[in-house]
Protein backbone atom coordinates (compact mmCIF):
# COMPACT_ATOMS: atom_id res chain seq x y z
CA UNK A 1 0.00 0.00 0.00
CA UNK A 2 1.16 3.61 -0.24
CA UNK A 3 2.17 5.61 2.25
CA UNK A 4 -0.49 8.84 1.96
CA UNK A 5 2.81 11.31 1.80
CA UNK A 6 4.55 10.12 -0.96
CA UNK A 7 4.93 12.47 -3.98
CA UNK A 8 3.11 11.94 -6.86
CA UNK A 9 5.03 11.39 -10.12
CA UNK A 10 6.83 15.18 -11.85
CA UNK A 11 4.88 15.88 -14.87
CA UNK A 12 7.06 15.66 -17.92
CA UNK A 13 7.89 19.24 -19.18
CA UNK A 14 4.73 20.64 -21.57
CA UNK A 15 6.56 20.36 -24.97
CA UNK A 16 5.90 23.63 -26.98
CA UNK A 17 7.84 22.65 -29.92
CA UNK A 18 5.69 20.56 -31.94
CA UNK A 19 2.96 23.19 -31.54
CA UNK A 20 5.27 26.39 -32.67
CA UNK A 21 6.24 23.76 -35.25
CA UNK A 22 2.70 23.25 -36.52
CA UNK A 23 1.93 26.95 -36.50
CA UNK A 24 4.50 27.40 -38.78
CA UNK A 25 3.70 24.72 -40.92
CA UNK A 26 0.09 25.52 -40.80
CA UNK A 27 0.51 29.23 -41.40
CA UNK A 28 1.17 29.90 -44.81
CA UNK A 29 -1.97 27.71 -45.58
CA UNK A 30 -4.00 30.10 -43.85
CA UNK A 31 -2.31 32.94 -45.58
CA UNK A 32 -2.81 31.74 -48.39
CA UNK A 33 -6.34 30.40 -48.23
CA UNK A 34 -8.15 33.60 -46.56
CA UNK A 35 -6.18 35.60 -49.22
CA UNK A 36 -8.12 33.30 -51.52
CA UNK A 37 -11.16 33.47 -50.07
CA UNK A 38 -10.65 37.34 -49.93
CA UNK A 39 -9.66 37.21 -53.65
CA UNK A 40 -12.43 35.36 -54.77
CA UNK A 41 -15.68 36.67 -52.79
CA UNK A 42 -17.21 40.25 -53.34
CA UNK A 43 -17.04 42.99 -50.52
CA UNK A 44 -19.91 43.84 -48.83
CA UNK A 45 -21.44 46.51 -51.11
CA UNK A 46 -21.16 44.46 -53.99
CA UNK A 47 -22.03 41.42 -51.71
CA UNK A 48 -25.30 43.64 -51.12
CA UNK A 49 -26.39 45.18 -54.23
CA UNK A 50 -25.95 41.58 -55.72
CA UNK A 51 -27.52 39.85 -53.96
CA UNK A 52 -31.19 42.25 -53.79
CA UNK A 53 -30.92 42.34 -57.49
CA UNK A 54 -30.70 38.69 -57.59
CA UNK A 55 -33.23 38.59 -55.20
CA UNK A 56 -35.36 40.78 -57.06
CA UNK A 57 -35.11 38.92 -60.38
CA UNK A 58 -36.34 35.60 -59.07
CA UNK A 59 -34.24 33.23 -60.77
CA UNK A 60 -31.03 31.37 -60.85
CA UNK A 61 -27.95 32.73 -61.24
CA UNK A 62 -24.59 31.22 -61.88
CA UNK A 63 -20.88 32.95 -61.30
CA UNK A 64 -19.26 33.66 -64.22
CA UNK A 65 -15.89 35.53 -62.67
CA UNK A 66 -16.01 36.48 -58.86
CA UNK A 67 -12.53 38.66 -57.45
CA UNK A 68 -11.51 41.01 -54.96
CA UNK A 69 -8.28 43.39 -55.14
CA UNK A 70 -6.65 45.29 -52.59
CA UNK A 71 -4.30 47.82 -52.21
CA UNK A 72 -1.87 44.83 -51.71
CA UNK A 73 -2.62 43.53 -55.12
CA UNK A 74 -3.34 46.95 -56.79
CA UNK A 75 0.17 47.84 -55.64
CA UNK A 76 2.25 44.70 -56.16
CA UNK A 77 0.50 44.54 -59.86
CA UNK A 78 1.77 48.46 -60.07
CA UNK A 79 5.29 47.07 -59.12
CA UNK A 80 5.34 44.54 -61.89
CA UNK A 81 3.93 47.02 -64.51
CA UNK A 82 6.93 49.13 -63.21
CA UNK A 83 9.33 46.39 -65.43
CA UNK A 84 7.54 46.77 -68.69
CA UNK A 85 8.84 49.95 -70.69
CA UNK A 86 5.91 50.64 -72.97
CA UNK A 87 3.59 53.46 -73.28
CA UNK A 88 0.56 51.55 -73.08
CA UNK A 89 2.30 50.48 -69.43
CA UNK A 90 2.43 53.99 -67.99
CA UNK A 91 -1.13 54.54 -68.87
CA UNK A 92 -1.97 51.24 -67.15
CA UNK A 93 0.12 51.98 -64.25
CA UNK A 94 -1.57 55.56 -64.12
CA UNK A 95 -5.10 54.08 -64.09
CA UNK A 96 -4.21 51.68 -61.54
CA UNK A 97 -3.07 54.52 -59.32
CA UNK A 98 -6.44 55.62 -59.11
CA UNK A 99 -8.06 52.53 -57.69
CA UNK A 100 -7.28 51.69 -54.27
CA UNK A 101 -9.94 48.39 -54.20
CA UNK A 102 -11.78 46.85 -56.39
CA UNK A 103 -14.40 44.09 -56.17
CA UNK A 104 -15.88 42.52 -59.47
CA UNK A 105 -18.64 39.99 -60.07
CA UNK A 106 -19.78 38.56 -63.41
CA UNK A 107 -22.90 36.67 -63.56
CA UNK A 108 -25.44 34.94 -65.62
CA UNK A 109 -29.27 34.02 -65.23
CA UNK A 110 -29.91 30.19 -65.39
CA UNK A 111 -33.25 30.94 -66.72
CA UNK A 112 -35.20 33.93 -67.67
CA UNK A 113 -34.78 36.69 -65.42
CA UNK A 114 -38.36 36.69 -63.66
CA UNK A 115 -41.22 38.99 -63.90
CA UNK A 116 -40.02 42.26 -61.87
CA UNK A 117 -40.16 45.98 -62.99
CA UNK A 118 -37.56 48.51 -62.88
CA UNK A 119 -39.05 50.20 -59.68
CA UNK A 120 -39.56 47.33 -57.60
CA UNK A 121 -36.14 46.71 -58.18
CA UNK A 122 -34.76 50.38 -57.44
CA UNK A 123 -36.95 50.72 -53.96
CA UNK A 124 -35.60 47.44 -53.14
CA UNK A 125 -31.95 47.84 -53.57
CA UNK A 126 -32.04 51.65 -52.04
CA UNK A 127 -33.77 50.68 -49.21
CA UNK A 128 -30.84 48.43 -48.67
CA UNK A 129 -27.72 50.60 -49.70
CA UNK A 130 -29.46 53.46 -47.76
CA UNK A 131 -29.62 51.47 -44.51
CA UNK A 132 -25.49 51.27 -44.98
CA UNK A 133 -24.94 54.88 -45.78
CA UNK A 134 -24.98 54.63 -49.53
CA UNK A 135 -27.13 57.32 -52.14
CA UNK A 136 -28.22 56.62 -55.40
CA UNK A 137 -26.98 59.03 -58.23
CA UNK A 138 -27.61 57.00 -61.41
CA UNK A 139 -30.72 55.04 -61.94
CA UNK A 140 -31.53 53.62 -65.50
CA UNK A 141 -34.43 51.15 -66.37
CA UNK A 142 -34.90 50.56 -70.09
CA UNK A 143 -35.87 47.04 -72.02
CA UNK A 144 -34.41 44.68 -70.13
CA UNK A 145 -31.24 46.37 -69.41
CA UNK A 146 -30.25 48.33 -65.71
CA UNK A 147 -27.77 50.67 -64.24
CA UNK A 148 -27.53 51.89 -60.61
CA UNK A 149 -24.77 53.60 -59.57
CA UNK A 150 -24.01 54.60 -55.76
CA UNK A 151 -21.76 56.43 -53.60
CA UNK A 152 -21.35 57.32 -50.39
CA UNK A 153 -24.31 59.85 -48.75
CA UNK A 154 -22.90 63.50 -48.76
CA UNK A 155 -19.84 62.49 -49.89
CA UNK A 156 -17.73 65.12 -51.33
CA UNK A 157 -15.56 63.92 -53.89
CA UNK A 158 -15.19 60.58 -55.63
CA UNK A 159 -13.63 58.16 -53.24
CA UNK A 160 -16.03 55.05 -53.11
CA UNK A 161 -19.00 53.93 -56.01
CA UNK A 162 -20.86 51.15 -56.73
CA UNK A 163 -21.87 49.98 -59.65
CA UNK A 164 -24.57 47.11 -60.96
CA UNK A 165 -25.48 46.31 -64.72
CA UNK A 166 -28.27 44.14 -65.51
CA UNK A 167 -28.29 43.55 -68.86
CA UNK A 168 -30.40 40.42 -70.25
CA UNK A 169 -29.17 37.70 -68.37
CA UNK A 170 -25.99 39.22 -67.31
CA UNK A 171 -25.57 40.62 -64.48
CA UNK A 172 -22.13 42.72 -63.58
CA UNK A 173 -21.68 44.38 -60.30
CA UNK A 174 -18.41 46.47 -59.09
CA UNK A 175 -17.69 48.37 -56.06
CA UNK A 176 -14.56 50.37 -56.00
CA UNK A 177 -12.25 52.62 -53.68
CA UNK A 178 -11.21 55.36 -55.65
CA UNK A 179 -8.49 57.88 -55.14
CA UNK A 180 -10.03 61.09 -56.43
CA UNK A 181 -6.82 63.07 -56.94
CA UNK A 182 -5.07 60.21 -59.23
CA UNK A 183 -8.60 59.62 -61.07
CA UNK A 184 -8.32 63.46 -62.00
CA UNK A 185 -4.71 63.23 -62.92
CA UNK A 186 -5.26 60.31 -65.08
CA UNK A 187 -8.57 61.78 -66.67
CA UNK A 188 -6.51 65.39 -67.39
CA UNK A 189 -4.19 62.99 -69.48
CA UNK A 190 -7.03 62.05 -71.44
CA UNK A 191 -9.35 64.66 -71.59
CA UNK A 192 -8.58 65.85 -75.29
CA UNK A 193 -8.21 62.26 -76.81
CA UNK A 194 -11.46 61.27 -74.80
CA UNK A 195 -13.36 65.13 -75.67
CA UNK A 196 -14.34 64.32 -72.01
CA UNK A 197 -16.00 67.82 -70.73
CA UNK A 198 -18.72 67.41 -73.60
CA UNK A 199 -19.24 64.01 -72.28
CA UNK A 200 -19.99 65.09 -68.85
CA UNK A 201 -21.58 67.82 -70.17
CA UNK A 202 -24.39 65.27 -72.22
CA UNK A 203 -24.49 63.14 -69.00
CA UNK A 204 -25.83 65.88 -66.52
CA UNK B 1 -43.68 61.75 -13.13
CA UNK B 2 -40.01 63.47 -13.20
CA UNK B 3 -39.12 60.32 -15.49
CA UNK B 4 -42.34 61.00 -17.57
CA UNK B 5 -41.32 64.67 -18.16
CA UNK B 6 -38.07 64.24 -19.20
CA UNK B 7 -38.67 61.68 -21.65
CA UNK B 8 -41.15 64.03 -23.23
CA UNK B 9 -38.61 67.02 -23.34
CA UNK B 10 -36.13 64.51 -24.96
CA UNK B 11 -38.57 63.20 -27.43
CA UNK B 12 -39.66 66.82 -27.89
CA UNK B 13 -36.04 67.62 -28.52
CA UNK B 14 -35.24 65.20 -30.79
CA UNK B 15 -37.85 65.83 -33.15
CA UNK B 16 -36.81 69.40 -33.15
CA UNK B 17 -33.45 68.95 -34.13
CA UNK B 18 -34.78 66.03 -36.60
CA UNK B 19 -37.06 68.99 -38.10
CA UNK B 20 -34.53 71.27 -38.18
CA UNK B 21 -31.62 69.07 -39.58
CA UNK B 22 -33.97 67.96 -42.24
CA UNK B 23 -34.96 72.16 -43.10
CA UNK B 24 -31.57 72.59 -43.04
CA UNK B 25 -31.01 69.96 -45.55
CA UNK B 26 -33.30 71.06 -47.92
CA UNK B 27 -31.84 74.16 -49.88
CA UNK B 28 -34.52 77.13 -50.84
CA UNK B 29 -34.08 75.99 -54.93
CA UNK B 30 -34.92 72.32 -54.16
CA UNK B 31 -38.22 70.53 -54.95
CA UNK B 32 -38.75 67.24 -53.95
CA UNK B 33 -40.50 65.76 -56.66
CA UNK B 34 -40.87 62.35 -54.75
CA UNK B 35 -40.80 58.91 -56.41
CA UNK B 36 -42.23 57.73 -59.72
CA UNK B 37 -43.23 54.49 -60.84
CA UNK B 38 -41.59 53.19 -63.75
CA UNK B 39 -43.47 51.52 -66.57
CA UNK B 40 -43.04 47.80 -67.68
CA UNK B 41 -40.89 48.40 -70.68
CA UNK B 42 -40.38 51.86 -70.77
CA UNK B 43 -37.46 54.30 -70.12
CA UNK B 44 -37.00 55.36 -66.66
CA UNK B 45 -33.72 57.50 -65.79
CA UNK B 46 -32.91 58.79 -62.28
CA UNK B 47 -30.23 61.19 -61.54
CA UNK B 48 -29.31 62.46 -58.34
CA UNK B 49 -25.97 64.37 -58.21
CA UNK B 50 -25.24 66.26 -55.00
CA UNK B 51 -22.43 69.26 -54.40
CA UNK B 52 -19.42 66.69 -53.34
CA UNK B 53 -19.61 65.21 -57.17
CA UNK B 54 -20.49 68.59 -58.88
CA UNK B 55 -17.25 70.08 -57.77
CA UNK B 56 -15.28 66.25 -58.71
CA UNK B 57 -17.20 67.19 -62.36
CA UNK B 58 -16.15 71.04 -62.26
CA UNK B 59 -12.41 69.93 -61.60
CA UNK B 60 -12.99 67.25 -64.29
CA UNK B 61 -14.47 69.72 -66.70
CA UNK B 62 -11.70 72.77 -65.78
CA UNK B 63 -9.13 71.57 -68.16
CA UNK B 64 -11.34 71.69 -71.61
CA UNK B 65 -14.28 73.58 -70.31
CA UNK B 66 -13.12 76.66 -68.20
CA UNK B 67 -16.94 77.90 -68.74
CA UNK B 68 -18.77 74.97 -67.95
CA UNK B 69 -17.00 74.21 -64.58
CA UNK B 70 -17.35 77.15 -63.61
CA UNK B 71 -20.90 77.05 -63.49
CA UNK B 72 -20.82 73.28 -61.93
CA UNK B 73 -19.13 74.65 -59.23
CA UNK B 74 -22.32 77.49 -58.92
CA UNK B 75 -24.13 74.48 -58.37
CA UNK B 76 -24.97 72.36 -55.52
CA UNK B 77 -27.87 69.71 -57.06
CA UNK B 78 -28.79 68.49 -59.66
CA UNK B 79 -31.88 65.84 -60.11
CA UNK B 80 -33.20 64.81 -63.38
CA UNK B 81 -36.09 61.74 -64.00
CA UNK B 82 -37.47 60.74 -67.06
CA UNK B 83 -39.80 58.65 -67.15
CA UNK B 84 -41.61 56.28 -69.68
CA UNK B 85 -45.38 56.03 -69.49
CA UNK B 86 -48.72 54.16 -71.07
CA UNK B 87 -51.28 53.14 -69.34
CA UNK B 88 -49.99 51.66 -66.57
CA UNK B 89 -48.43 54.80 -65.00
CA UNK B 90 -49.58 57.65 -67.30
CA UNK B 91 -52.76 59.42 -65.40
CA UNK B 92 -50.77 59.04 -61.72
CA UNK B 93 -47.52 60.37 -63.62
CA UNK B 94 -49.46 63.52 -65.20
CA UNK B 95 -51.40 64.45 -62.29
CA UNK B 96 -48.07 63.94 -60.18
CA UNK B 97 -46.33 67.28 -62.05
CA UNK B 98 -49.55 69.31 -62.32
CA UNK B 99 -49.37 68.77 -58.89
CA UNK B 100 -45.82 70.07 -58.36
CA UNK B 101 -46.60 73.21 -61.00
CA UNK B 102 -49.52 73.73 -59.00
CA UNK B 103 -47.29 73.63 -55.43
CA UNK B 104 -44.51 75.63 -57.40
CA UNK B 105 -47.02 78.61 -58.23
CA UNK B 106 -48.32 78.35 -54.59
CA UNK B 107 -44.68 78.60 -53.69
CA UNK B 108 -43.78 81.81 -55.25
CA UNK B 109 -42.04 80.32 -58.42
CA UNK B 110 -41.99 82.33 -61.56
CA UNK B 111 -43.23 80.55 -64.34
CA UNK B 112 -40.85 82.39 -66.83
CA UNK B 113 -41.56 79.00 -70.00
CA UNK B 114 -44.43 77.70 -71.31
CA UNK B 115 -44.96 75.65 -74.14
CA UNK B 116 -48.34 74.20 -75.09
CA UNK B 117 -48.02 72.38 -78.44
CA UNK B 118 -50.76 71.19 -80.50
CA UNK B 119 -52.93 73.64 -78.35
CA UNK B 120 -53.27 71.06 -75.93
CA UNK B 121 -54.42 68.42 -78.14
CA UNK B 122 -51.65 65.67 -77.88
CA UNK B 123 -48.81 68.34 -78.02
CA UNK B 124 -45.89 68.73 -75.93
CA UNK B 125 -46.47 70.66 -72.89
CA UNK B 126 -43.60 72.46 -71.15
CA UNK B 127 -43.02 75.13 -68.05
CA UNK B 128 -39.97 76.15 -66.60
CA UNK B 129 -39.64 78.03 -62.95
CA UNK B 130 -37.52 79.65 -61.57
CA UNK B 131 -36.74 80.94 -57.78
CA UNK B 132 -35.20 84.01 -57.75
CA UNK B 133 -33.10 85.55 -54.95
CA UNK B 134 -32.83 89.32 -55.05
CA UNK B 135 -32.66 90.76 -58.79
CA UNK B 136 -29.59 89.20 -60.22
CA UNK B 137 -29.62 85.69 -58.80
CA UNK B 138 -31.51 82.10 -58.95
CA UNK B 139 -31.88 79.68 -56.43
CA UNK B 140 -33.56 76.87 -58.32
CA UNK B 141 -35.28 75.82 -61.66
CA UNK B 142 -37.49 73.36 -62.49
CA UNK B 143 -38.06 72.18 -65.40
CA UNK B 144 -41.19 69.99 -66.18
CA UNK B 145 -42.01 68.57 -69.83
CA UNK B 146 -44.54 65.69 -70.50
CA UNK B 147 -44.11 64.71 -73.82
CA UNK B 148 -46.52 63.36 -76.23
CA UNK B 149 -44.76 60.36 -77.40
CA UNK B 150 -45.15 58.71 -73.64
CA UNK B 151 -42.33 60.51 -71.69
CA UNK B 152 -42.61 62.91 -68.67
CA UNK B 153 -39.10 64.74 -67.61
CA UNK B 154 -38.21 66.60 -64.81
CA UNK B 155 -35.16 68.39 -64.03
CA UNK B 156 -34.16 70.01 -60.75
CA UNK B 157 -31.25 72.51 -61.04
CA UNK B 158 -30.12 74.31 -57.26
CA UNK B 159 -27.16 76.90 -56.96
CA UNK B 160 -26.04 80.22 -57.00
CA UNK B 161 -26.88 80.60 -60.87
CA UNK B 162 -26.47 84.31 -62.07
CA UNK B 163 -29.17 84.91 -64.55
CA UNK B 164 -26.83 85.52 -67.60
CA UNK B 165 -26.12 81.92 -66.62
CA UNK B 166 -29.38 80.41 -67.15
CA UNK B 167 -29.24 80.49 -71.08
CA UNK B 168 -25.32 78.56 -70.62
CA UNK B 169 -26.30 75.99 -68.37
CA UNK B 170 -29.74 75.62 -70.58
CA UNK B 171 -26.71 74.65 -73.41
CA UNK B 172 -24.10 73.18 -71.12
CA UNK B 173 -26.97 70.74 -69.13
CA UNK B 174 -28.61 70.26 -72.13
CA UNK B 175 -32.17 71.43 -71.02
CA UNK B 176 -34.00 72.41 -74.23
CA UNK B 177 -36.25 74.83 -72.88
CA UNK B 178 -33.55 77.14 -71.71
CA UNK B 179 -31.43 76.70 -74.75
CA UNK B 180 -35.00 78.27 -76.15
CA UNK B 181 -35.00 80.93 -73.38
CA UNK B 182 -32.08 82.19 -74.89
CA UNK B 183 -33.05 82.08 -78.80
CA UNK B 184 -35.69 84.18 -77.03
CA UNK B 185 -33.82 86.82 -75.71
CA UNK B 186 -31.54 86.96 -78.30
CA UNK B 187 -34.32 87.54 -80.79
CA UNK B 188 -35.91 90.10 -78.21
CA UNK B 189 -32.26 92.12 -78.31
CA UNK B 190 -32.00 91.89 -81.66
CA UNK B 191 -34.91 93.24 -82.53
CA UNK B 192 -34.58 95.96 -80.01
CA UNK B 193 -31.25 97.13 -82.15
Amino acid sequence: MNSPNQNPAPKPPRRLWPWVLAGVLCAPFVVLGTAAVSYLTLDREAALIRREVMRASDTGWKTRVQFSAGPASFATVRGGLSFVRHREADEARAALRAVRRASVGVYEARGDAGDWTGSELLDRVDRRMGDRGWTRVVGVVDRGSTVLVYVPANCESLDEVCVAVLDGRQLVVVSAELRPDDVLAFVERHAGELNLGRRVRGRL
Amino acid sequence: MNRLLHSSLAAVAVGAALSASAFAADPAGYVDFGKFSAAAGREFVEVNLQSGLLKFAAKVAATEEPEAAELLRNISHVRVNVIGMDDSNRVSTVERIEKIRADLEKQGWEKIVTVREGDGKGGDDVAVYMKSKGEDAIEGIVVTVIQDRGEAVLVNVVGDIRAEQLAKLGEHLDVHPLRKLKLKRKQDAEEAT
